[in-house]
């Protein structure tokens, strides 16, 4: 009886293991995921660096994959089908979950991966048309297949790029590598279509989009005409338009910017509650796109003015960072193509590159609102009143939502019968896959031109070089505004949508901005205005991106050095952080602050005097200039805005610091730190405040020297203690963030990023891909991006970048035009894919 | 030396048996080589539970071993820290509960066993009587 007893324990132990096992996989991951067959486990597989041979459906030919030594993927193929499918095929295995948030979110639908936390990014997306718009602009270019030859290439290498990457979904669903991000979610890839891609192309086109246009109107609502003072339509500093038109304000424009439609209380509300839901600030849970204080540098040599006879081009584009980065670095090869360069994640196009015969990069534009621009439009009953006549209004059902379109674009909120409705450019058909695709194969300036008039959104400068050319193009459907009451209304702001007000076109490609091998032997575009006043067509004021200072900075190096090498562009891009906004004010501050006696002042002064305007991390002048800055701004502006009622009733959407919004929790106007340079320059803080500039500057260093020398009492405050970098991995998980790290410059320099003081706020954005490119010898040619190849955290090639990044450091960029060619030292692994 | 004869064959049987099931990639089919092997080898219990314990655990190191210079160990530290949990435990975790199902599947196999051959004797005395 005692040996039966025990043989039924042992069995009911044994079971109440296997039990609470099976409950634990039941109610948990945990066994998923550990499972050392189909869990986590494989995905050290991808880990291995080893040569790898894979049978895949789909192509036509071999094509050889070499990953060098730095981790860039060189593709091989023998025609475009097999070259695009295997970009497709390799990107895949490095970032395929990258890829599918990247086309979830472009297409609203994000939350169904990530959970509901995500529901307002898909109201957002779904809302403002980007998941219409993709699947409108894939149908277009299937339908033009047939008779449009970049239509058709389009299509060719979106297809083949689908298949490559459904076959390595194929492959990983069969050896259970996946992404571990997928196994932990518990969530399936979905099959890769080119709407994706076009999804992912949206994302940039929402680089773009902005609520500068409701905050315009907030603050005319509150301010009147001072709007004009404080968001004034050019800059008073700014003497260098890369596109020209010097001279006198074109009076007509001046009108158009100084003829606001009144914003009434119903008018405000909605814009406010429309700034409230939308503003980026609230949305940038992702740790992509939606920065708003992110700006890029571009600047081209003539090669009159290099040391090597021969062009040379930089590009600098700054974007929020992340791990994995929002590049991907690849050469492409076959008989079309041999090009290198920058690709998004889903989008088989090489963003910012070069070829054997051109190279180029890109920034957002200046002004001209985002490309987006805001209405007020009666609705009622299903209909919207346009022209005197009502017409029914467009409903899409998509994502669970109900978006309502009238003649003007979605209605973002209604109140009444008074709706807000939004005009995007992002929503314009622009084939700007099809144009990239031309771009990557142009060997001269005018095929370089030419791909790029399809391109309608977003607002981007091109910079280009050749052997013999350098120029700069901003490419797109800027809208031209017409009135039938004579003068339009501004369309910084809300416009009347009743038809009174209309778009009769875009700007022509001819007039659009540009320029090619400028006397001067240079051209800077750092987002700074393309434009001079004398400009004939509207194109929006100081409000967004740059107050100017960068670009300032780098024509004035540029002209300053007659003569310039690759290693001087690298300085110049990388190891400069003069805040030329300091080297045109500070004299004035020191003046202004001769005769002051307080103790505290004459000890800042004693600084700031011998001072070169180098935010370096070992410098403790920068850190007074810096918060001197932020202190006079807060002191000036802010008691003006609460006499003004704009704060605090605006507080949550208008809430600005200095420097593009370089305190935590605020944001930046980029008008708003022109202004205050105005005034420091003029001596003349009016109308913003009724103290003299010497009352607010002394007040300004007291506070600034106080705050360093309480929270750094051993008086070691140097700057690299209040600025440098964070890289957040992608879903914000600390763990696999790398960060923060010091590293010199502000908001004014090429290296720039809004943000300082605590480690929290520095900022996560920055010159995501740092690219030089010597026309003189394109093996002669630097880039880095701060992240890596991989996705996979355990990966050598997560972050490696990061370490050359913050130094100012670059990698050579191996242009090697085939497989056989290739050194062997500089091999890292290579992967076959043969057709089954 | 008999005893430890079986406890060697235990092991050796248990680790196969455990290979061939995380090769199959339904990983609760440890529990079921455990039992197997628990109803089909005759030794003391206790020492068949530690030897299919150890096959079990023997068995998932075996098969991951070939990702252990992959970068296993830090894939399975991130996951770790993802999830919300001590890095360090995933793997040792992974190979405890593998070795769990093998042991818990030994004892229930054993025990049947056991039971069985109880049920078996009891039968055959009822008979003699």
């Amino acid at each position: 009886m005692a040996s039966s007893r025990g043989v039924y324990f042992r069995l009911g132990a044994g079971l109440a293991v296997i039990v609470l096992i099976v409950l634990i996989g039941v109610f948990t991951p945990l066994i998923t995921l550990l499972n050392p067959a189909t869990g986590v486990a494989q995905n050290a597989a991808n880990l291995a660096v080893v040569n790898r041979h894979y049978r895949v459906n789909g192509l036509t030919n071999t094509a050889t994959i070499i990953q060098d030594v730095n981790g860039v993927y060189h593709i091989y193929a023998s025609n475009n089908h097999d070259l695009f499918f295997a970009l497709g095929y390799i990107q895949a295995e490095n970032r395929l979950f990258q890829m599918e948030v990247f086309a979830l979110t472009g297409l609203g639908n994000v939350s169904t991966m990530l959970g509901s936390s995500y529901d307002s990014y898909d109201r957002f997306w779904t809302t403002i048309g980007a998941p219409l718009t993709a699947m409108e602009d894939w149908e277009r270019v299937l339908a033009n297949a047939s008779v449009n030859p970049t239509d058709n290439l389009t299509a060719t290498a979106l297809e083949a790029y689908s298949e490559g990457v459904n076959a390595y979904i194929a492959y990983a669903e069969t050896h259970n590598t996946l992404p571990f991000e997928f196994k932990l979610l518990g969530f399936k890839p979905f099959s890769w279509t080119p709407v994706d891609s076009f999804a992912v192309q949206e994302l940039e086109t929402t680089l773009e989009f902005g609520d500068d246009g409701l905050i315009f109107a907030l603050l005319y609502h509150m301010l009147g005409n001072q709007t004009y003072t404080l968001i004034p339509t050019f800059s008073p500093f700014q003497s260098y338009y890369y596109a020209g038109y010097n001279g006198p304000p074109n009076p007509y424009v001046l009108a158009v910017s100084h003829n606001t439609y009144p914003v009434n209380s119903t008018l405000a509300y909605m814009a406010h509650r429309v700034a409230e839901e939308w503003d980026p600030l609230s949305l940038s849970m992702l740790n992509y796109f939606l920065n708003p204080a992110t700006h890029s540098n571009e600047w081209v040599v003539s090669g009159n003015r290099t040391t090597t006879g021969y062009p040379i081009l930089v590009g600098g584009p700054v974007l929020s960072f992340s791990l994995p980065a929002i590049w991907f670095q690849v050469q492409l090869v076959d008989p079309t193509y041999d090009v290198y360069g920058v690709v998004l994640p889903g989008a088989p196009v090489v963003v910012i590159g070069f070829n054997r015969y051109i190279s180029w990069t890109l920034t957002d534009t200046q002004a001209i609102s985002d490309g987006t621009y805001f209405w007020d439009q009666a609705v009622k009953g299903g209909e919207y009143l346009w022209d005197g006549v009502w017409h029914p209004i467009t409903q899409y059902h998509i994502n669970g939502l109900t978006v309502n379109w009238t003649n003007l674009g979605p209605i973002l909120y209604q109140n009444g019968t008074n709706a807000l409705v939004v005009t995007w450019m992002g929503n314009t058909y622009s084939n700007d896959i099809g144009a990239l695709l031309n771009i990557m194969k142009a060997e001269s300036w005018q095929e370089f031109r030419a791909a790029l008039e399809i391109w309608k959104a977003p607002y981007q400068n091109f910079a280009f070089e050749d052997n013999t050319t350098i120029a700069d193009i901003s490419p797109a459907c800027y809208p031209i505004f017409n009135s039938t009451a004579g003068l339009p209304y501004n369309p910084s702001s809300i416009m009347p949508g009743d038809g009174q007000e209309y778009i009769s076109g875009c700007i022509p490609y001819n007039m659009v901005p540009q320029v090619v091998n400028p006397p001067q032997g240079f051209i800077v575009s750092s987002n700074q205005r393309q434009v001079g006043p004398a400009y004939p067509y509207w194109f929006g004021n100081t409000m967004t991106p740059s107050p100017g200072f960068r670009a300032l900075m780098e024509v004035n190096y540029l002209e300053t050095h007659p003569k310039v090498s690759v290693q001087d562009m690298m300085t110049l891009q990388s190891d400069n952080y003069t805040d030329y906004e300091a080297a045109l004010t500070l004299p004035y501050i020191i003046r202004d602050l001769s005769n002051n006696t307080n103790p505290l002042v004459m000890k800042a002064l004693s600084q700031l005097e011998s001072w070169n305007y180098e935010m370096n991390t070992n410098s403790t002048a920068a850190s007074i200039w810096f918060y001197t800055y932020m202190y006079l701004y807060n002191d000036t502006f802010i008691p003006y805005l609460y006499a003004k009622g704009v704060l605090p009733t605006y507080e949550d959407v208008i809430n600005p610091s200095g420097m593009g919004g370089s305190f935590p929790g605020t944001t930046g106007l980029s008008s708003m730190d022109v202004d205050l340079a105005y005034i420091i320059m003029t001596g003349n803080p009016s109308p913003f405040s009724n103290k003299t500039l010497s009352e607010l500057l002394g007040e300004a260093v007291v506070q600034a020297m106080s705050y360093l020398e309480s929270s750094h009492p051993d008086g070691d405050y140097t700057w690299g203690h209040f600025y440098g970098f964070n890289f957040p991995s992608l879903l914000g998980v600390p763990s696999l963030s790398v960060g923060p790290l010091p590293r010199g410059g502000d908001y004014n320099t090429p290296n720039d990023a809004s943000g300082g003081g605590p480690p929290s706020n520095w900022p996560s954005g920055g010159q995501s891909w740092t690219m030089i490119v010597s026309a003189s010898n394109i093996s002669d040619s630097y880039g880095v991006y701060p992240g890596g190849q991989s996705e996979n955290p355990a990966s050598p090639f997560y972050s490696n970048y990061v370490y050359v990044w913050i130094k100012g450091g670059y990698l050579p960029l191996y242009f090697i035009p085939s497989p056989t060619l290739f050194p062997r030292a500089l091999v890292d692994d290579t992967v076959t894919l043969t057709p089954k | 030396m008999e005893n430890k004869l079986a406890i060697a064959v235990t092991f050796i049987v248990g680790v196969a048996l455990g290979y061939a099931s995380l090769l199959s990639g339904v990983w609760y089919l440890m529990i079921l080589s455990g039992a197997i092997v628990g109803v089909i080898l005759s030794t003391r219990w206790l020492y068949q539970f530690l030897a299919l314990f150890a096959a079990g655990a023997a068995a998932n190191i075996t098969y991951i071993y070939p990702l252990l210079g992959d970068g296993l160990p830090k894939l399975m530290y991130d996951v770790g820290l993802i999830a919300g949990l001590n890095g360090n435990i995933l793997l040792p975790l992974m190979v405890v509960l593998s070795a769990a199902m093998s042991g818990a599947g030994g004892l229930v196999g054993s025990s049947i066993r056991e039971a069985a051959r109880t049920r078996l004797r009891r039968e055959q005395t009822q008979k003699a009587q």
